[in-house]
């Protein structure tokens, strides 16, 4: 092992220690992928805004914070809070999952009326009973990994595993609560979570990191998604305000499926997420959404990766924010359209209203069409509410600040209607005007 | 009820209206004709507040109020209704709950109590009848996929909803085919009163046809160069603006 990178061996000698520290049980499958993944993590380099990808996201937070790898301490030793299920859903029959810190938590979740042939958990544990399920999948879906890949491989003991076989609808909706943070340290907690969808299967699935204290802590994930020919999935990504959170969820769709992807930001600290999606068999439609809603100094970086491998496939991506304070946000949005993907619709869309003048978007969206006959439109835009329509509500009596709440949410309206769990959308409304301090509308 | 008097504004440092006079009372019904940019919607958007017109001259007073040092939100909550020329739409805002809202925000300004949501749902649905409004037009977002038409009319219901003192109406009629015509007019028909006002901007004389004005006022470069009965309409509608014009320049 080389010398190369301070930062990287400083990680590797936490490795060493966390590893003796680590649950007696999670030997197997997910501690074979971290061994191996050493030498490539020591040899890869954590970007600085120098490189193109993260020319407007800044790490440095993050490697000066001294994170400490989350172990199984700080699963056991934990006291629960009660805002674990604070923003889940209520009204609404689901599935919940609740890991700690990483670590599954059985005790805390609640997994009923469930189709028998569904498998879904811990994927620890379900690496170990059913090894034949993950071989093919697990860590697959892409060759060349980040280097926040690799620290994902290196630390992340366990994760969300689904597997939905051929033809099965999982009405419920499936909750993946991530609570993240422990009394007395900055913590790194990394998960690995797998989802496999049959064909004909459907099923949706919401993620929620929430934050259990004000420490520094950082949720570095990793979610591969597979989805089978004729499968319909809907997932939802969404994190607690004040959560850091770096990662990257890969998508792998085959023929004829419906994927619809939701990611919120609303207030969260700091975000970097990394969504690629492979369009491997004709006939997909997919829906990308994204929803930030940021303050103070706030920072949310969407890097989305589209790629039209086959032809006929249909991909709508709408990104759309509100930015106040001194908030960052990025958007980057690349589509390729592969030489033989004849007949590609694919379209984009980046909107952000900037409500105070210290706030700030950098938007880069990135056509790269290698076939001719394609529909491809992106735009971006960035601008204020419109002064036009202030007016017109305004001047029916209602006060300046119900005005804007109106404007945000007409302004949102594109995603925040496009959910399609009632209670789930009313919570997202919700937290859209809490994150701002604006009346909710 | 409303009185104008040497009403002089700009919009982005341009004169628009040079001294205008006007009075109207209550049971009154007032037309406003004029040339294209000759300052009417301006006039219009001066009396609702709206801030990107500036006032540098005259006097406005509205039920015995000074109405120009009075926020949009208020002179709304002390009855001035603007019909817009151009509504705006508002998507994932329903039509009630913008409505609800905005009679509530009245209300309270008036230290009265709160609709019942069950007042709200049987009013809004008698408005709307009257409107020949489908009742899905309201569980729909505001003016959004409205066609202009529609649009127009939902001005309209909102006009009913609010039952404001006075009622500026910026080009209501324009865009509309004749049965909806018929429809807009009844709407503004079951409007009037004795307590209230209307004034109507409009380029045609056969909206005057269904709703009949007191008086018709031509304005032309930011002044009432003529005013007169409904038969002045008429003559507008037969010999056009420019001998009104001449009469104007004449007496300059
Ligand atoms: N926001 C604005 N910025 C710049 N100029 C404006 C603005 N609003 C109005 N004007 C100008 O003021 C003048 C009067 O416009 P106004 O809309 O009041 O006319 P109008 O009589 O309503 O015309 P029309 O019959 O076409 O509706 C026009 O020359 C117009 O271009
Ligand atoms: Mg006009």
């Amino acid at each position: 092992m080389t010398n190369k990178y301070q930062i990287n061996q400083d990680y590797l000698v936490k490795f060493a220690d966390w590893k003796n520290s680590k649950n007696e049980n999670s030997v197997g499958f997910i501690s074979e992928i971290a061994e191996n993944s050493k030498n490539l993590f020591a040899e890869s380099k954590f970007p600085t805004t120098k490189d193109e990808e993260w020319r407007f996201t800044n790490i440095s937070n993050f490697l000066k914070s001294d994170l400490k790898p989350a172990t199984f301490e700080d699963f056991a030793s934990k006291l629960i809070p009660e805002s674990v299920f604070q923003n889940s859903l209520k009204n609404t029959k689901s599935i919940k999952l609740v890991f700690q810190n990483g670590f599954f938590n059985e005790h805390l979740s609640s997994i009923s009326n469930l189709n028998g042939k569904v498998v879904l958990g811990s994927v620890d544990k379900i690496s170990k009973e059913k090894p034949e399920l993950f071989a093919k999948y697990f860590n697959k879906s892409k060759n060349t990994k980040s280097t926040f890949e690799l620290l994902n491989n290196l630390f992340a003991v366990d994760g969300f595993f689904l597997f939905v076989p051929k033809n099965v609808v999982v009405e419920m909706p499936i909750e993946v609560i991530n609570l993240i943070g422990n009394e007395t340290q900055n913590l790194l907690v990394s998960t690995h979570n797998l989802i496999i969808v049959e064909e004909n299967a459907e099923v949706k699935v919401i993620f929620q990191s929430v934050l259990d204290n004000s420490h520094t802590n950082y949720h570095n994930y990793f979610t591969e998604i597979f989805g089978g020919k004729s499968s319909r999935i809907e997932i939802y990504d969404t994190e607690e305000s004040l959560i850091n959170k770096i990662g990257t969820t890969e998508i792998v769709l085959e023929e004829n499926s419906l994927f619809n992807h939701f990611s919120f930001s609303l207030s969260a600290n700091f975000v970097r997420n990394n969504l690629n999606a492979k369009l491997n068999g004709e006939h997909i439609e997919a829906h990308f959404y994204g929803l930030y809603t940021e303050k103070q100094n706030e920072h949310v970086d969407n890097h989305t990766f589209i790629n039209h491998a086959k032809p006929n496939c249909f991909t709508n991506e709408v990104y759309k924010g509100i930015l106040t304070d001194n908030s960052k946000a990025v958007f980057s949005g690349k589509i390729l359209v592969e030489k033989d993907s004849q007949k590609t619709n694919a379209y984009q869309s980046n909107k952000t209203i900037l409500l105070s003048d210290n706030a700030r978007i950098d938007t880069k969206p990135q056509l790269e069409i290698y076939a001719d006959d394609v529909r491809c439109t992106h735009g971006a835009t960035v601008g204020q509410l419109d002064k036009d329509s202030l007016f017109y509500i305004i001047s029916r009596g209602i006060p300046k600040e119900i005005a804007q709440s109106m404007l945000i949410r007409a302004f949102l309206a594109e995603v925040i209607d496009a959910i399609k769990i009632p209670e789930l959308r009313e919570q997202i409304n919700h937290k859209v005007f809490f994150s701002l301090n604006q009346r909710e509308i | 009820m409303l009185s104008i008097k040497n009403l002089k504004a700009k919009v982005e440092e341009k004169d628009i209206l040079k001294g205008l006079n006007l009075i109207v009372n209550p049971g009154e019904v007032h037309a406003i004709m004029g040339p294209n940019g000759s300052g009417k919607s301006t006039l219009a958007n001066v009396l609702a507040g709206n801030p990107n017109y500036e006032i540098i001259d005259g006097e406005v007073e509205f039920c015995g109020k000074n109405l120009i040092e009075m926020s949009p939100e208020d002179r709304a909550r002390e009855g001035v209704f603007l019909a817009f020329q151009y509504p705006i739409e508002i998507p994932g805002i329903t039509n009630s709950t913008f409505l609800k809202t905005a009679i509530d925000e009245i209300r309270k300004y008036r230290q009265q109590e709160e609709m019942s949501p069950k007042e709200f749902i049987s009013l809004i649905k008698e408005k709307a009848a009257i409107l020949e409004m489908d009742n899905s037009l309201i569980s729909r977002s505001v003016n959004e996929g409205f066609s202009g038409g529609e649009k127009k009319r939902n001005e309209i219901l909102q006009l009913l909803m609010l039952n404001p003192k006075l009622a500026i109406l910026d080009e209501t009629d324009s865009g509309l085919d004749i049965d909806a015509l018929k429809i807009v007019s009844k709407g503004v028909n079951a409007f009037k009163s004795k307590e209230n006002a209307t004034i109507l901007i409009t380029h045609y004389q056969r909206l005057l046809d269904y709703i009949i004005p007191d008086f018709v006022h031509v304005l032309y470069k930011g002044r009432i160069i003529k005013s007169g009965g409904k038969e002045l309409a008429l003559e507008l509608e037969a010999k056009g603006y420019d001998w009104v014009k001449e009469l104007a320049e004449d007496e300059e």
